[in-house]
C-alpha cells in the first residue's frame, strides 16, 4: 500500500496531502467519502456570467446570467444555436475575454487576464480548443514548432532529447505521426482533422487540468470528426482533464460526455 | 520563390542589387575619383570617359557609382530609423491599447498632417543638410505612416487563434512579439521599408537640387543642381550627359526599390500562393 491516500498514484487531483497523509471516511454531500478533498474538487465555477458586446448605441447581450459548475474530471457539455453565445462562453471561460457580470472561478480563485506571472500561470491550467485550426496554429510555425511551443513557454523545452520525445508522444497520442517530413510541414499544408489533432496535442503536452473544446469538429468531415472526438475522450479519460465540450450538435455533445454529468 | 516568376519583381531585385554593389565597390569599379579632374570640361563620351565628364572635368560615370553609395546610405538609415520608431509605436499602440494607443496615434494624426518637403527643407537649412542629418530628418518623417500601419496590423494579429492561444499557453508580450508579431509582421515591414527607402532616395536628391547638400559631396541630386545651375547648359549636348544619366539613375534606383516591395510579399507570406 503506498502511503497517504491508497488512491492517489492512479489520482488526478492528488496533492501532497495525499501522499503523505492517510484519510479516513467522512461525511460528504450526503455521501461517506474517504478524501481529503470531500471527493471530486469543483474545478471550474461559473456563476452568473453575463457578457454584453456594444457597437454604438447597439447592444447585443450574448450571454445572461450563466451558471455552472464542473467538478475533476467531469464532461459538460454546452448546446446551442448558432449565435447563441457559445464562442463567447467558451472565451470567458479560458479567460481571453472578460464578463461584464458575474465571476468564474478556478479552484476558488478568479480568472485573471493580465499580463501577470500568476495570471499567465493560472491561463495555463485551461486549454481552449478553438472551432477554426487554421485560425488557431500560425501559418509561420512547423508541426513540430507548434506541439513544442506550450513546452517553451512552459519552460519546458529546454532540453532538446526531451522536448522532442514530448512532442512526438503528444503527436501519437492523437494519432498523428512523428517522422521528420511530418514535424517539418506547415499548418496550411495539413488538413483540417489534422491541424484540429495538433490543437489537441499541444492542449495536452502540458499539464493543463481543463479542455473547453468550443465546436471543434464543426469544420471536419464525418470520418474525421469521429476521429477526433476518439482521441479528444481517450486523452480526457488518461489525463482526468475536465471537458467542456460546446457544439450545436446535442448528439454529439451526448455521445462524448456519456458517462459524465451534462 | 515566387519573385522569380514575376518579371517586374525580377527586375527590382537586379536594379537594387545593382544599387547595393555599385555603393559597396564604389572604390574598386569607379574609373576615377569622382571628385577631382580627370579629363577636360564637358568632353562627351568616350572610351576613356563613357558617360563624359563635367564643367570640371569630373568622370560623369565615376560621380553616377559615388552617387549611388550616398543614395543608399541615406535611404537604408532613413528607413530603418523609420521602422525602429514606427516598429516600437506601432506594437506598443496595438498590443497595449487603451489611453496608450490614443495617446499614440493622435500624435501621428498631427505628424502625418505635417507637408514633408517644406518641413524637410526648413530644418535641413537651418540645421545644415549633412548625410547623418539628411537620414535622420527622413527617418523622422516616416515613422508616423510606418507606426499607423503596424498599429493596424498588430491590432488584427492581436485577435487571431495563434496569438490568443499562445497567451493561454502564458505567453508574456515579449514572446508574442518576438515569435508571432514579429513574423506576421516581416512581409508588411519589409515592403514599407522599402516604400521608405525609395521615397528617401527621392528626398535626398531633391534636397541636393535644391541646393541643401554638403557641396564636397557626391551626390545625384548635387550633379543634377550644378548642371542646372550652368549657364546655357542646354545651349550644349552636355546635358545629354551630364542631366540624364543623373536623372535615370534616380528613376531606376526608385523604380528598383518599388519593385522589390511588389516582388517580397509572396516570397515572404507562406499562405500567398493559398491566396488567403
Amino acid at each position: 500500500m503506498p502511503p497517504g491516500c491508497p488512491f492517489n498514484p492512479r489520482c488526478p487531483q492528488a496533492e501532497d496531502i495525499c501522499r503523505e497523509q492517510r484519510v479516513s471516511l467522512e461525511p460528504s454531500r450526503a455521501r461517506l467519502v474517504a478524501c481529503h478533498f470531500g471527493g471530486l474538487k469543483t474545478l471550474l465555477d461559473a456563476r452568473d456570467v453575463g457578457k454584453t458586446f456594444r457597437r454604438g448605441r447597439r447592444r447585443m447581450q450574448a450571454l445572461d446570467a450563466v451558471s455552472f459548475a464542473l467538478r475533476q474530471g467531469e464532461s459538460v457539455g454546452v448546446v446551442g444555436p448558432s449565435g447563441s453565445g457559445k464562442s463567447t462562453l467558451a472565451r470567458i471561460l479560458t479567460g481571453h475575454l472578460a464578463t461584464d457580470t458575474g465571476e468564474v472561478t478556478l479552484e476558488g480563485r478568479p480568472l485573471a487576464r493580465s499580463w501577470g506571472r500568476a495570471a499567465r500561470a493560472q491561463r495555463v491550467r485551461i486549454q481552449l480548443v478553438m472551432q477554426d485550426p487554421w485560425d488557431a496554429l500560425s501559418p509561420r510555425l512547423t508541426v513540430e514548432e507548434l506541439v513544442r511551443e506550450p513546452l517553451d513557454l512552459a519552460g519546458g523545452g529546454g532540453d532538446g532529447g526531451d522536448s522532442a520525445g514530448s512532442v512526438a508522444a503528444a503527436l501519437a497520442s492523437v494519432g498523428l505521426p512523428a517522422s521528420g517530413n511530418f514535424l517539418g510541414v506547415r499548418s496550411h499544408e495539413l488538413s483540417g482533422g489534422q491541424l484540429q489533432r495538433i490543437a489537441l496535442a499541444r492542449a495536452v503536452i502540458i499539464e493543463s487540468e481543463l479542455l473547453v473544446a468550443d465546436e471543434p469538429t464543426s469544420m471536419l468531415d464525418a470520418s474525421e470528426q469521429a476521429r477526433l472526438m476518439v482521441a479528444l475522450r481517450e486523452r480526457q479519460t488518461e489525463l482526468g482533464l475536465g471537458l467542456v465540450l460546446i457544439s450545436h450538435g446535442i448528439a454529439l455533445v451526448r455521445k462524448a460526455t456519456e458517462g459524465g454529468e451534462t | 520563390m515566387s519573385a522569380l516568376r514575376s518579371p517586374l519583381a525580377l527586375a527590382g531585385v537586379g536594379l537594387v542589387t545593382l544599387l547595393v554593389v555599385a555603393a559597396v565597390l564604389a572604390p574598386v569599379i569607379a574609373p576615377y575619383a569622382p571628385d577631382v579632374p580627370s579629363g577636360p570640361s564637358y568632353a562627351s563620351p568616350s572610351l576613356d570617359h563613357p558617360v563624359g565628364t563635367n564643367n570640371l572635368g569630373q568622370d560623369m560615370l565615376s560621380r553616377l557609382i559615388w552617387g549611388a553609395r550616398a543614395s543608399l546610405t541615406v535611404a537604408v538609415g532613413a528607413a530603418t530609423l523609420a521602422l525602429a520608431i514606427g516598429g516600437v509605436v506601432g506594437m506598443a499602440a496595438g498590443l497595449v491599447g487603451g489611453v496608450v494607443d490614443t495617446v499614440a496615434m493622435r500624435v501621428v494624426d498631427i505628424l502625418l498632417a505635417v507637408p514633408r518637403l517644406p518641413l524637410l527643407v526648413l530644418v535641413a537649412a537651418l540645421a545644415g543638410a549633412g548625410v547623418l542629418t539628411v537620414t535622420v530628418l527622413i527617418g523622422l518623417m516616416f515613422w508616423p505612416p510606418m507606426a499607423r500601419i503596424i498599429r493596424s496590423r498588430t491590432l488584427s494579429l492581436r485577435g487571431r487563434g495563434f496569438v490568443e492561444s499562445a497567451r493561454g499557453f502564458g505567453a508574456g508580450l515579449p514572446y508574442l512579439i518576438r515569435r508571432h508579431l514579429l513574423s506576421a509582421l516581416g512581409p508588411l515591414v519589409a515592403v514599407e521599408f522599402v516604400a521608405v527607402a525609395s521615397n528617401a532616395v527621392l528626398l535626398e536628391a531633391s534636397l541636393a537640387f535644391l541646393g541643401l547638400a554638403d557641396p564636397t559631396a557626391v551626390s545625384w541630386g548635387l550633379d543634377i543642381n550644378r548642371a542646372l545651375a550652368e549657364p546655357g547648359i542646354y545651349f550644349t549636348s552636355a546635358w545629354l550627359w551630364w542631366v540624364l544619366p543623373t536623372g535615370f539613375a534616380i528613376t531606376l534606383a526608385i523604380m528598383g526599390f518599388t519593385l522589390l516591395g511588389v516582388g517580397l510579399e509572396p516570397v515572404l507570406n507562406p499562405r500567398w500562393e493559398r491566396g488567403s
